[in-house]
């Protein structure tokens, strides 16, 4: 990313750069990925470098953008910029959550029907083909967080990184609801201290022997 | 023109780091990768990349006697943490004032990125040592996994040229863009780190306490499942597992029925298929979906009496062509 990029974008969130060279800008961050991607970086190591919780004005970069791509928000934008999210790893400044990517993307997990191609076997091409791209949120996430977290284990074990799907079954965790809980009932404070996990609401069943 | 040699010689020698690393082949730098990540002491501050989403993180990292020690902040938002120690997994969410509990059995760090052999490079993907360029204020060595076809995804490594350690990875997708991506920032390498540096910040008394429930016995299984595995794919593992669900109320259990769990691998992408009675799906239709968490994807899809879900670190498309072709031999 070059200068004039950095610096049209901090004019631009700032509030300063004029209407023709937005429309510039937003026109080439919706055509180049890799371009959203570096801005998308770049805000966020601003925002942490200034400690700053988010950064004016990159909310309207991000509907501008999404946009321009043609995306029709179900999510109002402003809603994951402005409120806290319950997706674990989706924070609220989330200065350029998603600043520059279609909306897709603020949805964290998505779900698609597949239109059912013929995939058999003997049809399956060498190439593999575009997924299709409709997207909805899914109903329940529990039993999928499972299998990621089985599919992370597994994948530890052959010696490979599971830590991206252990890190997807965290976030799912809100899909099951844990945590929304308000009963606190069941706290035991004094073991809290040393984080032992004696306190668990849920008892463990058996134990894992490899 | 002894000078021009000259200068042409130093220029080698800037592009490559020096003699020592220059000789050096992508496979002993992979190596390096593996023990720099399983042995070195790090602090620092990553960005997390994906899909044009960005995330801070604060991460720790040390082992202790042989016992891995991690903490990871989120450094924006509820302030999300997550504290390690050996295999209790802390997950400590402030706002909700809640922690979960999970035994992770296993060795994982937050950057073991590659399986440390059984990868048959030349076959399904190339390996291609790129340019030298500087990550977290250090020097590091780019290096790039390549597929052969759209099956699986390609890697790019920027590994410190002093350790090996990863100072960022990308995922990239068969458009050539990254997926996913993991930079340090600013990074301490090989560092003594406080005790607090690995204890939860917050005050966690009087927070609820949650489980996972423990995890049975996993039966390794002779599977009668086969699928039509794109090229270099291969069965790793089979075994019978019993799923824990977790109800509305946050209530986790596990599941009555046992399911299979076949893993595949071509010995860098690993692909999970978990096969269990369709009628276990609490009597509801389940029609065929995709589901995308970055770059972590899964294809479920329910034929005669099976529901079959496949989940991996693969193009959509892999998923669906193990899914759609399993069937008993």
């Amino acid at each position: 990313m070059n200068e004039t990029i950095r610096m049209q974008l901090s004019a631009y969130v700032d509030g300063e750069l004029p209407d023709s060279e937005s429309e510039l800008l937003i026109r080439r961050l919706s055509q180049d990925s890799e371009l959203r991607g570096q801005v998308a970086e770049y805000l966020e190591l601003g925002r942490i470098m200034r400690g700053e919780q988010s950064v004016a004005g990159i909310h309207r970069l991000r509907q501008r953008v999404a946009a321009e791509l043609g995306d029709s928000p179900e999510v109002p934008a402003d809603v994951e910029v402005e409120k806290p999210s319950t997706n674990l790893w989706r924070p609220v400044g989330g200065v350029a959550v998603a600043a520059t990517v279609a909306v897709l993307a603020i949805l964290g997990l998505q779900q698609f029907p597949a239109d059912a191609p013929d995939v058999s076997a003997s049809a399956a091409s060498e190439e593999a083909t575009a997924p299709p791209a409709e997207y909805v949120v899914p109903p329940d996430g529990s039993e999928l967080r499972e299998y990621l977290r089985m599919h992370g284990e597994s994948s530890t074990a052959q010696g490979a990184n599971g830590i991206n799907a252990r890190l997807a079954s965290f976030e799912l965790l809100d899909e099951a609801g844990v945590g929304e809980s308000e009963d606190d009932s069941s706290t035991d404070e004094s073991a809290a201290d040393d984080l032992t996990p004696e306190l668990s609401v849920q008892p463990a069943v058996g134990e894992e022997q490899e | 023109m002894r000078s021009a040699n000259r200068l042409a010689w130093v220029a080698v020698l800037a592009a490559t780091g020096g003699l020592c690393h220059a000789a050096e082949s992508p496979h002993e730098w992979l190596d390096r990768m593996s023990g720099a990540v399983q042995s070195m002491s790090y602090e620092g501050t990553v960005i997390r990349l994906r899909e044009g989403d960005t995330e801070s993180l604060r991460v720790a990292h040390a082992i202790v006697d042989g016992v891995v020690l991690e903490r990871v902040v989120a450094q924006e938002g509820s302030g999300l943490e997550i504290v390690r120690n050996g295999n209790e997994v802390y997950c400590i969410l402030p706002d909700k004032k809640t922690v979960l509990v999970e035994q992770w059995n296993d060795q994982s760090t937050l950057f073991s990125t590659l399986p440390k052999s059984d990868l048959r490079f030349g076959n399904e993907y190339d390996l291609v040592m790129k340019r030298k360029a500087r990550v977290a204020g250090r020097m590091a060595l780019e290096i790039a996994i390549q597929p052969h076809d759209n099956y699986r995804y390609g890697h790019r490594l920027w590994l410190d040229t002093e350790t090996g350690f990863p100072l960022k990875t990308q995922l990239i997708g068969d458009d050539g863009q990254p997926l996913e991506q993991v930079r340090f920032v600013e990074i301490n390498l090989n560092t003594e780190l406080a005790e607090q540096a690995l204890s939860t910040s917050h005050q966690i008394e009087g927070f609820t306490w949650f489980a996972q429930p423990g995890r049975p016995l996993k039966q390794n299984v002779e599977s009668d499942w086969v699928a039509d595995l794109p090229a270099g794919f291969y069965q790793v593992s089979a075994a019978e597992e019993t799923l824990s669900v977790t109800n509305d109320a946050g209530e986790t259990k596990l599941g009555d029925s046992p399911l299979t769990h076949i893993m595949y691998s071509d010995g860098l992408a690993n692909v999970s298929a978990f096969i269990v009675a369709s009628g276990d799906s609490d009597g509801k239709p389940v029609e065929s979906v995709h589901t995308r968490l970055g770059a972590t994807r899964s294809f479920t899809t329910v034929t005669d009496d099976t529901k079959i879900t496949v989940v991996g670190e693969v193009p959509a498309a892999t998923l669906e062509r193990i899914a759609r072709s399993l069937r008993r031999r």
